[in-house]
């Protein structure tokens, strides 16, 4: 969730530097930003859940089988 | 202090709380129901910026689609609320410092480069039409032509590892496979049995 305020970011920055530009490029890169962001926000929530049906839990501090 | 001045503040201001909200929020939900709202918000602060076409793709395929997928993922899996004495506390003064090292490099770019610049640049993005949708669509399909495509491999690219990455077989349907039907021989089906006692 704090990835998709990380791009939130980025893309406002592109639009008001386009906008103060007089460029449409921006707005053009904005719109692969939200096409891949998409995509990868389907992929992570896919493997989180699959995580979540192996391991009953998505505590980050109990993926520890490696450890020692 | 026109309008666009005042919706300007407002919306901003009410944006950088939604986001402090966001990240600091104990609930999961919650902190998923103040990015939406915060996506609404930056809708409205690009439309300003003369981004119609993004803002209103902004609220139907960001909010619409990414975060919806959220809120069910979130709702789904049995996340525990996160403690309140979380170690974060600790490094605070580090965060702070980043913080300002950061803001002090973008206003220092901000300054040196923008000093002299057109504030009503909203009309130079005048291509093909007055409206920024068609000239959007102009740029996507001419200019930006290749890389539109790609895009479009890129969602099928998502398309098919969520389905395959949660794709579970139920072990109770009963199905065909044909093609196991069609290459049985006759020693697989037929067991000739010689020697019985009446």
């Amino acid at each position: 969730m704090s990835l998709e305020l990380m791009f939130l970011s980025v893309n406002f920055n592109l639009i008001t530097l386009g906008n103060y530009l007089g460029d449409l490029t921006g707005q053009v890169f904005v719109f692969f930003v939200l096409t891949v962001v998409a995509a990868e926000s389907a992929i992570g929530l896919a493997l989180l859940i699959v995580l979540f049906r192996n391991k009953k839990t998505i505590d980050v501090d109990d993926l520890s089988e490696l450890k020692g | 202090m026109n309008i666009e001045l005042i919706t300007f503040f407002i919306f901003s201001s009410l944006l950088v709380f939604t986001c402090l909200k966001v990240i600091t929020s104990s609930n999961p939900v919650l902190s998923a129901v103040n990015l939406v709202f915060s996506f609404f918000l930056s809708a409205v602060l690009w439309l300003l910026l003369g981004a119609e076409f993004l803002s209103i793709i902004l609220i139907l395929v960001y909010v619409g689609a990414v975060m919806v997928l959220f809120l069910f993922v979130v709702m789904m899996l049995d996340i525990n609320i996160a403690k309140k004495s979380a170690a974060y506390i600790n490094y605070l003064p580090l965060g702070i410092g980043i913080f300002l090292a950061f803001n002090a490099l973008v206003i220092f770019f901000f300054v040196n480069t923008f000093e002299n610049i057109d504030y009503n640049a909203v009309k130079n993005i005048e291509i093909i039409s007055t409206s920024n949708t068609e000239n959007l669509g102009y740029l996507l399909f001419t200019k930006y032509l290749v890389e539109f495509e790609i895009a479009g491999l890129i969602l099928l690219l998502g398309i098919i590892s969520a389905i395959i990455l949660t794709y579970k077989k139920n072990p109770k349907n009963k199905y065909q496979n044909p093609t196991n039907q069609v290459s049985v021989s006759k020693k697989d089906r037929l067991k000739v049995i010689t020697g019985l006692k009446e």
